[in-house]
């Protein structure tokens, strides 16, 4: 297929012929590359003792491209973490001797780090406030750009384990907000960077990140808002940036003609203002809502928006202001959008937390799509529990006509929680029947809804291309709940 | 090349036929060059040789087959879910039997998906467990002396090695 005459092929290495019947250890037969591929994939203290197993193994996890360093791991023994109730004990003897360790955690991730003899494309650490405190995390990170690395994550526990506090607390706040200690320009070089529950008041070691930083994930992280827009203003190189459940700010400014994808969760904001044209993904969960936004960008295809996390009512109450709703966030965009806004023309997907049952927010998503000239995909998630049915209103029966974006765009419909109420199928039967390119329907509900199912399938369908999907879920509304709270677009990997 | 066919015939090592979609066949990187450089049409009788044994080509087709729609075509979120799922149920199998087989395969026909996915199944069969139990799992047979054993125990601080 290629008209410029495709590459040379390689001489296809032969495949080492591993035997099987005489020596059943055939994984120690493997090249290297591979073992060292398999080991990567392990924590570090895992990966370490595969040393152990035979001569084949020994040393192998010195030239692994990615370290997974995990302090809960290096400090329970593996016998140990099956017991945590006693670790729990601060009197205990198992958590004094993790209090202990804890103190040589430092040291010891050093002397593994220089036995690792390789350079290094990936790295997480997970570690306690113990090693902030003491600024071993700098140290560490000093070791590890030494070797080239790209991608790291590092994530500070809660609390130091065996004493089960955070030993940040005792200092005075002068002195706590300044650590970790991270000198100017040390995330400089990097690709993508991780922090969890840090403190960040200043956005100096971020210099140098201009360029080549890529992806910036904040969780937990206490920033002011000059710390953060100090970093949003340096690292203009970012394409993807996602802030998790981080405070101590109230406004998010970005100006970057490079970002493409923006993820906020769990966030109480005043102000949100983005000038990205080439954003193209925006996922907004659980966002306190702020009394201004300003989204620009020329490419925006997909919106998330979702409101349905457990912690968001506790979040709000705290404050003394509302989630912001999905329906709001569509139905109110001329509010939401600023006037520069021209999303609706490049938007292909909405995929957002949404209770048919509640008439104002049905409003609110025919206010939106009768709009939108290029939706193709709407998918909507309703309540995993949902407390009362509102009285039955013919509300979808009513709309004599269905808009240009049903009729002449909509391919595919997803409805995840489908509790086969009237109002539930009627917009189903509203899509389906004046659909006329929907390609796809799936429809996720629990098992045991053979007469809704019959009903849904016996409506007259508009487009001679639909298929209807059911999917069934085998989990409860609880675990629906736990689900709904782990939509991300971004991880590190 | 001619596009006109939809499926070719491989050989495995063993001297087996196996019919493999092209589409599927495209997941591969030899393989697809195999296809841009050799005549495939129906009255062509030249049959390539896979250096995979048949047990374990059978699988690896399965895999292609399997992921050769969405490689060929975006498809959406859900359907990538479901795809992992079958990911999940398609690698158990028999470690000391196809695993390592296939993982060789993967490598040598450049899958990555495949690759990827065998090394982290590999890896998800060590992890939480201990060096005994890991020895057992993979037949690994101990060739440290005990004084052996106890200076690497003894470099390695922090890493339990019971």
């Amino acid at each position: 297929m290629s008209e410029t005459g495709s590459p040379p092929p390689p001489p296809p290495t032969r495949p080492i012929q591993l035997a099987s019947a005489e020596n059943p250890d055939i994984i120690s037969q493997l090249p290297d590359e591979l073992l060292c591929l398999i080991i990567c994939q392990l924590s570090l203290d895992e990966s370490v003792r595969t040393s152990v197993l035979s001569k084949r193994w020994r040393g192998l996890w010195r030239f692994n491209t990615h370290l997974e360093i995990i302090g809960n791991r290096m400090i329970l023994p593996l016998a140990q973490t099956q017991n945590p109730e006693e670790a729990m004990d601060p009197r205990s003897t198992l958590s004094r001797a993790m209090s202990r360790s804890i103190k040589r955690y430092g040291q010891t991730i050093c002397s593994i780090m220089v036995r690792h003899s390789s350079d290094l494309h990936s790295c997480r650490i997970t570690h306690f406030p113990y090693s902030v405190r003491s600024e071993e995390v700098v140290t560490w990170f000093g070791y590890i750009k030494g070797k080239n690395v790209k991608n790291v994550s590092l994530e500070c526990s809660f609390s130091d384990i065996g004493t089960n506090q955070n030993c940040l607390q005792q200092l005075p706040p002068a002195e706590r907000f300044s650590k970790p200690n991270f000198p100017t320009g040390i995330f400089s070089g990097l690709c993508s960077l991780q922090l969890i529950y840090y403190t960040l008041r200043t956005s100096k070691p971020f210099e140098g990140c201009e360029n080549l930083m890529k992806t910036l994930i904040l969780k937990g992280v206490n920033i002011d808002d000059e710390t953060l827009d100090g970093i949003l203003k340096n690292c203009v190189g970012l394409e993807n940036i996602c802030l998790v459940e981080c405070y101590g700010f109230r406004n998010i400014e970005i100006h970057n003609p490079n970002l493409k994808v923006l993820q906020l969760n769990t966030l109480v904001l005043e102000e949100i203002v983005a000038f990205a044209e080439k954003l193209e993904v925006l996922l907004l969960d659980t966002i306190i809502s702020p009394n201004r936004m300003k989204i620009y960008s020329l490419s925006l295809w997909v919106i998330h928006c979702y409101d349905q996390s457990t912690f968001g009512p506790m979040l709000a109450s705290t404050v003394g202001r509302p989630v912001l709703q999905a329906s709001h966030l569509l139905g109110g965009y001329q509010r939401y959008w600023g006037e520069r806004s021209n999303f609706l023309q490049t938007l292909s997907k909405i995929s957002i937390d949404l209770d048919l049952n509640d008439i104002r927010q049905c409003v609110h998503l025919i206010c939106f799509y009768s709009v939108c000239t290029r939706l193709e995909t709407l998918e909507i998630t309703l309540p995993a529990i949902i407390e009362r049915l509102n009285k039955v209103n013919p509300f979808w029966e009513n709309q004599r006509y269905a808009y240009d974006c049903v009729e002449k765009q909509l391919k595919f419909v997803s409805l995840r929680g489908f509790k086969g109420s009237d109002q539930e199928f009627q917009f189903l039967r509203h899509i389906i029947r004046n659909g006329k390119k929907l390609e796809k329907v799936t429809i996720i509900c629990c098992q045991g809804m053979e007469f809704e199912i019959e009903r849904v399938l016996t409506v007259k369908n508009a487009s001679p291309e639909l298929r209807i999907v059911f999917k069934f879920q085998t989990h409860d509304a609880d675990q629906e709940l736990q689900e709904l709270q782990e939509r991300n677009l971004l991880s590190y990997k | 090349m001619s596009s006109s066919v939809e499926a070719i015939t491989v050989l495995s090592s063993d001297g087996d036929e196996f019919k493999i979609t092209v589409s599927a066949a495209k997941l591969s990187k030899p393989l697809n060059w195999m296809l841009e450089d050799v005549c495939f049409s129906d009255d062509c009788d030249e049959v390539p040789t896979i250096e995979v044994n048949s047990k374990t080509l059978v699988k690896v087709i399965e895999y292609c087959e399997k992921h050769a729609p969405r490689a060929n075509s975006g498809a959406s979120d859900s359907d990538a879910e479901e795809l992992k799922k079958w990911d999940i149920e398609f690698m158990k199998m028999d470690v000391k039997d196809i695993l390592f087989h296939i993982l060789m395969a993967a490598n040598y026909l450049h899958m990555e998906g495949l690759y990827d996915l065998a090394c982290q199944t590999a890896a998800d069969l060590m992890k939480g467990m201990t060096v005994s139990q890991i020895r057992k799992i993979f037949h690994i047979k101990n060739d440290f002396s005990s004084e052996e054993q106890e200076q690497l125990r003894r470099q390695h601080p922090g890493c339990s090695f019971d």
